[in-house]
């Protein structure tokens, strides 16, 4: 039974990992709503949107999946949806309509309200406090259950990349990415910025022509749009730091990069928030930052996610210090293989690998260490960023131009 | 100080190393892969931890391998046990010709 977390049953077959009820405003008047609901409510996590106004329908169509996403995962329990008028603006950021996606996706119990309907702020506010304790406790009659390493879906960003992390660290993350491949589970790794250089030789892992496609052109069409802007993005990347540590160009950061994603057959090019439908490995289109990747692949189905590090001396000693838990609804662990970082992280760090760099354990021995690990925080045990009763706004990844 | 600084080669294609200790010029590298030590050679400069160090001589315009796969090109002859970095390394990717 080595291969099995304990989860929570979805009815619409998946597990959660965790059990939160979701407060997610439709729209920005919402916010102050939701932030309020959530501090009142214990179990609750709320989502703050950026706003749907002024933006292309293309990155209106962004954020919609990055919420919608959220409500979808499994790891959220039941969601309430909160507008402020019926009818009022774009039609897909109607709370009912919200609502209602989440609902036909998942079956999951979704409720909505208006602030017209409630009577104005103060009452809606009563009464969505009212509804989400109501949630909280029916999602709390939920109990774990064995589930197959297969329904997890995993995702991974990189950061503070240096020598550590494309020799063992992300070889690690590889080595993780394949045993959830390999049991049924899905896979996702992201950054296209960070593809940049090495697309060709992920491009040959495709299934099919058609996925390869997808993928280069996500970076032909990032390519081209940084160069619109004048900047070259291989003066981007490698940044300094990654040059301090030893990192010289673009190609060998990519390459660094993407073994992170194992050694799988690429099963598909994903949007931005966009959620895989079938086992396996998959590209998302992505911006590297942390406060739009992690909650995007979250969005996306992700019910656990890695943050590997590098980071070389010179740099903050706690990389992370100021860092909770970007996926919001999944739990994050921060894993590195460099001995220097570890040291440093102390209470921040989820998974010390530098046993690997140092080559005192085998890439398998350390993988199936993760590996464990990994399924016991799947199965309830909290990842460092969880202990901290705090969550920093998120980010969407959006291309504008802005309206 | 360890007498022996160490070198990691990732695939058996490769014609650059990393260093996983600092080495100073003179002084010899251990090269592993797999855990295994496949030969040692003599540093030609000072190289920090984390940077790349040539396995081979490696001829101006040749392709730098690292992961398998090329990262670079020489921008002049590097012998075998030196630096390679951004002094001596240009990308590939400068020489295509990007969006089509």
């Amino acid at each position: 039974m080595k291969d099995c977390f304990y989860g929570f049953p979805r009815p619409d077959g998946s597990y959660g990992i965790r059990n939160h009820v979701l407060i997610l405003p439709a729209s920005r008047n919402c916010n102050y709503m939701a932030h309020r609901i959530n501090s009142v409510v214990d179990g609750t996590k709320a989502v703050i949107t950026l706003g749907e106004y002024g933006r292309t329908t293309s990155d209106r169509q962004r954020l919609f999946r990055f919420l919608t996403g959220l409500g979808c995962n499994p790891n959220v329990g039941a969601v309430l949806v909160l507008g402020d008028a019926h009818d009022d603006g774009h039609a897909e950021f109607d709370a009912g309509f919200m609502a209602q996606k989440i609902q036909n996706e998942t079956q999951k119990p979704v409720v909505h309200l208006y602030v017209d309907d409630a009577g104005g702020l103060e009452c809606s506010i009563g009464k969505g406090i009212g509804h989400a304790r109501t949630l909280v406790q029916q999602v709390s009659r939920i109990f774990r259950e064995n589930a197959p390493l297969g329904k997890l879906q995993v995702g991974v960003k990189c950061g503070a990349s240096d020598y550590t992390s494309g020799i063992a660290g992300n070889k690690l993350i590889g080595y993780i990415f394949d045993r959830i491949v390999n049991a049924g589970g899905k896979a996702v790794f992201s950054e296209t910025v960070e593809v940049i250089g090495a697309e060709h030789i992920l491009a040959k892992r495709a299934v099919s022509r058609n996925v390869a496609e997808k993928l280069l052109e996500y970076v032909r069409k990032t390519e081209s749009e940084i160069q619109r802007t004048g900047e070259d993005v291989r003066r981007i990347n490698p940044i300094p730091e990654n040059i301090t540590g030893g990192i010289t160009t673009l190609e060998e950061k990519s390459l660094g990069a993407i073994v992170k994603s194992g050694t799988a057959p690429l099963s598909g090019v994903l949007d931005y928030c966009e959620r895989p439908h079938s086992p396996g490995l998959y590209f998302m289109h992505g911006w590297m930052h942390s406060y739009s990747l992690m909650p995007s692949l979250a969005a996306a189905g992700c019910q656990i996610v890695f943050y590997q590090l590098g980071v070389q001396e010179g740099r903050c000693k706690d990389p992370v210090n100021h860092t909770v838990d970007p996926a919001l609804i999944s739990p994050m662990l921060y894993t590195t293989a460099n001995p220097l970082t570890a040291d440093n992280m102390q209470f921040n760090l989820d998974f010390d690998a530098s046993a690997l760099l140092s080559g005192k354990l085998t890439l398998e021995d350390i993988g199936e260490k993760l590996l464990t690990k990994t399924i016991s925080v799947a199965s309830g045990e909290l990842s460092a960023g969880e202990t901290l009763n705090y969550n920093d706004p998120l980010d969407v990844f959006f291309d504008g131009p802005f309206l | 100080m360890l007498e022996k600084s160490r070198a990691v080669r990732i695939d058996p294609a490769d014609n650059v190393a990393v260093m996983l200790d600092s080495v100073k010029e003179g002084h010899k590298i251990e090269v592993i892969d797999n855990g295994k030590i496949i030969g040692e050679i003599e540093a030609c400069n000072t190289i920090p931890v984390g940077h790349k160090v040539a396995l081979l001589v490696i001829p101006k315009d040749g392709v730098i391998y690292k992961y398998g796969e090329a990262i670079g090109i020489a921008e002049n002859l590097i012998e075998m046990g030196r630096h390679v970095h951004i002094h001596n390394v240009r990308a590939c990717h400068e020489s295509l010709e990007v969006g089509k």
